[in-house]
């Protein structure tokens, strides 16, 4: 019974570390520090670093090797990329497209897409209003089938 | 998953780096899967997909085979 109260304890703090990172995601536009969420959440840098680590062995967030800080929050990722995704004021980065367009699918904004063709470097601006993709001549490809997805997050 | 003008273009970024060809949707499919991947992503809810979750997904998306699977 105490590691099945221990389990759900664990599992509420992890969707409020999920949220937290995603509220600092989307009003600042970068990844909050592990000690930010510490001190937003209320709670020691272990049990964030904890809950980071659980995080990402469930895919839901990667972290950088080394310093352990986060990398992606998908479809948001922490550093410039070659997807910049603006709204008004606000500017976020992705990995690639699929997560580019994930964040006005997410948020339900209006956005623009700053990227540029993965062959020759023409600028390519797909924009997304009303909840809906602007026609644009360009199509996405896929170059890594599914299975090996999470071998290569970079590249894939 | 990179954009490209055409299909033409993605042939020859493929050739240039020796990579194979993979899956190319149109932006419409695109903004499709990730309308299904990630509108629900901030609702305290959310669990992530299980693999047959996801590949039902790209299935009612007219993505099927073997490159959508994940085993």
């Amino acid at each position: 019974m105490r590691a099945q109260h221990k389990k759900q304890a664990l599992e509420r703090f992890d969707v409020r570390l999920r949220l937290q990172i995603y509220r600092e995601f989307v009003s600042r536009g970068r990844a909050p520090a592990a000690t930010d969420l510490s001190r937003q959440l209320y709670c020691s840098p272990r049990t964030v670093r904890a809950g980071l680590e659980r995080l990402a062995g469930n895919h839901v967030i990667a972290l950088e090797a080394g310093a352990g800080e986060i990398l992606r929050a998908a479809p948001f990722w922490a550093t410039p990329t070659a997807f910049q995704v603006e709204s008004g004021r606000k500017n976020w980065w992705a990995s690639c497209i699929w997560d580019a367009l994930g964040i006005p699918a997410m948020l339900g904004r209006d956005v623009r897409i700053l990227t540029s063709c993965g062959c020759c470097g023409e600028a390519l601006t797909p924009a997304v209003r009303g909840g809906k993709v602007q026609k644009i001549r360009a199509v996405i490809h896929f170059a890594v089938p599914a299975r090996r997805w999470y071998e290569d997050l970079v590249f894939t | 998953m990179l954009l490209f003008r055409s299909e033409e273009h993605v042939e020859r970024w493929s050739r240039r780096w020796k990579q194979p060809r993979g899956a190319t949707l149109t932006l419409e499919q695109g903004w499709a899967l990730a309308r299904e991947w990630y509108h629900d992503r901030l609702s305290p809810e959310w669990k992530p997909k299980t693999t047959d979750e996801a590949i039902a997904t790209f299935s009612r998306l007219g993505l099927r085979g073997e490159f959508w699977q994940f085993e």
